[in-house]
């Protein structure tokens, strides 16, 4: 897990320094020689894809996503306890869901060839998908067990 | 059956699940009570890769982070300070612009309160404001320039509404023109209820001024010297056509980077792999919903549930202003216990349609669902900002509430003539 940790967050960061470099380029080049990496464009959206999933997965560590918490306000601390536990195995189950389905996304792409930007292949940009739900899915399943602290406001 | 499952979704979502799962779940239950493969699910979700207008979201929320942990704050106040310190509620005057700055930089996160507070507080209260006065206007102002370029919310607005056919095209641009009447009659009504209210003076007799002096100003310009040339070029470069939105996104976030880590040295760069995550969780969890909520409005398109909407209001609403004047109550509600982007993700593809419908133009219903939203922040009982603000000045609720309650009144107007006077959002439309 400390593994996983460290390497979500080096990603990120090396990610989004790389989005803010390529995208600055575009902006740059096209600005001052009128022309720029004709696949930029198309690499700088998946980046943000796989910012978002970073993101999220690492937003799953400590059950950081954004909610409704109206009913737990008013319930006794056992019972907001009970309801946690409750509510994050059905989001462990929702994401499991997901991760099979985007696994037969990707599949489905990795048979037709398809090609996201230059020479690389779709399901490679979309292979954040399945991984981000199952690692997500896993944490979930993790917090039934052991809740984790919320960050206060 | 369909019943059941609308709402074990609702108890799921109102016991405290993630959004986004609730979402993907009612998704995932309608393709399949369709029949429809579950892959669609992530077929939609990878349709962010489609919109080239998300780029700036990531790239303007990183950019407010590294702006929130520089001393870009106090930089800003004592800028504006030097301009408006001098007129009478100067210093009321210096809060509420430089809270819209700032919270159109940063993002309506609760930073406003946080970092600008924190330095407006005191200086209010030194100054002979009173204290309730004070903090009303710190915790109401801490959400104020969510109809600013470019504020996050606001780009949300403009690529859901695009991503719908409702057969009325606009610009993203049209929508950041759009909020600048709105802003400026919200500002505009404050500062005149405060030059009333204190028109014999403070609690304590006067309200002390900053005289002005070209010293100060010059000081405070040459403190600011790295920013200024920030919104120069992002409010330029966006209006006068120069850049795309994300081509602005992206030279904001390294110019910030530049300012604030290289120049000011404000920021260390053992700092910024914190900031990177603290922003990118943010992003990644307004993503996630995105990309869910398009799968699931896909879902609810194909079941014309829009349309039946549309259908069901028309036969009870025939008066579009009736329309707008439940349009605000639903909204603020919302706006009360909804987050912000939550509620626009959620809201928007139900509410754009039959809007529209009604003949309102989806760019006036994009600045009437934001200021809505705006005064949601500081609605009791459970407004965001109350909390934040409740938090960090030690104050408990009640007292927030009582504070607040003069301005929710003065924002309510503004935004009552914002959603009656569509001229105000869409004079500079063509």
């Amino acid at each position: 897990m400390r593994l996983l940790r460290g390497i979500e967050t080096g990603l990120l960061v090396l990610l989004l320094a790389g989005l803010i470099g390529l995208a600055a380029w575009q902006v740059l080049a096209r600005f001052f020689f009128d022309s720029g990496l004709n696949w930029g464009d198309a690499f700088v959206r998946v980046l943000v894809l796989w910012i978002a999933m970073l993101g999220a997965m690492i937003a799953a560590r400590t059950d950081d996503h954004i909610r409704i918490d109206l009913i737990a306000r008013f319930l006794s601390p056992g019972a907001q306890q009970l309801v946690r536990r409750l509510s994050a195995l059905m989001t462990a189950l929702v994401l499991g869901l997901f991760a099979w389905a985007s696994v037969g996304f990707v599949r489905m792409e990795f048979e037709d060839g398809a090609v996201a930007f230059a020479t690389v292949p779709a399901w490679l940009c979309e292979s954040i998908m399945p991984v981000a739900a199952a690692v997500m899915c896993l944490r979930y399943l993790m917090h039934v067990v052991k809740l984790p602290e919320r960050k206060q406001a | 059956m369909i019943w059941l499952a609308v709402a074990g979704l609702l108890l799921l979502a109102l016991s405290g699940a993630p959004l986004f799962a609730v979402l993907l779940a009612a998704a995932m239950t309608g393709f399949w009570a369709s029949e429809i493969e579950l892959t669609v699910v992530a077929i939609e979700l990878y349709r962010i890769v489609d919109t080239p207008l998300l780029v700036a979201l990531p790239l303007f929320t990183f950019a407010g982070y590294v702006l929130s942990a520089a001393n870009t704050s106090q930089r800003l106040v004592d800028l504006v300070q030097s301009l408006f310190g001098a007129l009478p509620g100067g210093l009321a005057i210096v809060g509420f612009v430089a809270c819209a700055v700032f919270t159109a930089l940063t993002g309506a996160s609760g930073v406003t309160i946080v970092a600008l507070g924190a330095l407006l507080l005191p200086a209010m209260l030194s100054q002979g404001y009173s204290e309730r006065f004070s903090l009303g206007l710190v915790t109401s102002s801490g959400s104020l320039g969510l109809l600013i370029v470019p504020s996050v919310p606001l780009i949300l607005y403009g690529v859901i509404a695009q991503q719908m056919d409702v057969g009325v095209s606009f610009s993203i641009v049209d929508l950041f023109k759009a909020g600048v009447l709105p802003v400026l009659l919200m500002l505009g009504m404050l500062i005149g209820w405060t030059l009333w209210k204190h028109r014999k003076g403070g609690p304590d007799g006067g309200i002390s001024r900053q005289p002005f002096t070209r010293a100060e100003f010059g000081r405070a310009l040459w403190a600011a010297r790295y920013e200024l040339p920030l919104p120069v070029v992002v409010l330029g470069g966006i209006f006068s056509g120069v850049f795309a939105v994300s081509d602005a996104a992206a030279v904001t976030a390294l110019y910030v980077i530049a300012a604030e880590v290289l120049l000011y040295r404000d920021v260390k760069w053992q700092q910024v792999p914190g900031l990177v995550i603290d922003s990118m969780v943010m992003v990644g969890g307004i993503l996630m919903i995105l990309g869910v909520a398009l799968a699931f409005t896909n879902f609810l398109v194909d079941a014309q549930i829009p349309q039946q909407l549309f259908e069901f209001m028309q036969a009870h609403v025939s008066n579009p202003l009736m329309f707008l004047l439940l349009l605000n109550v639903l909204l603020l509600l919302l706006g009360a216990i909804l987050d912000i982007f939550a509620a626009t993700v959620i809201m928007v593809p139900l509410l754009l349609p039959v809007a529209v419908g009604y003949g309102i133009h989806p760019v006036h219903l994009g600045i009437i669902f934001l200021a809505n939203m705006q005064i949601g922040y500081f609605t009791p009982p459970i407004g965001m900002n109350l909390f934040i603000a409740s938090f960090r000045f030690r104050k408990p609720m009640l007292e927030l509430y009582s504070a607040c309650w003069p301005f929710f009144l003065v924002l309510l107007t503004a935004v009552l003539i914002i959603t009656y006077v569509p001229w105000l959002s869409l004079v500079f439309i063509t």
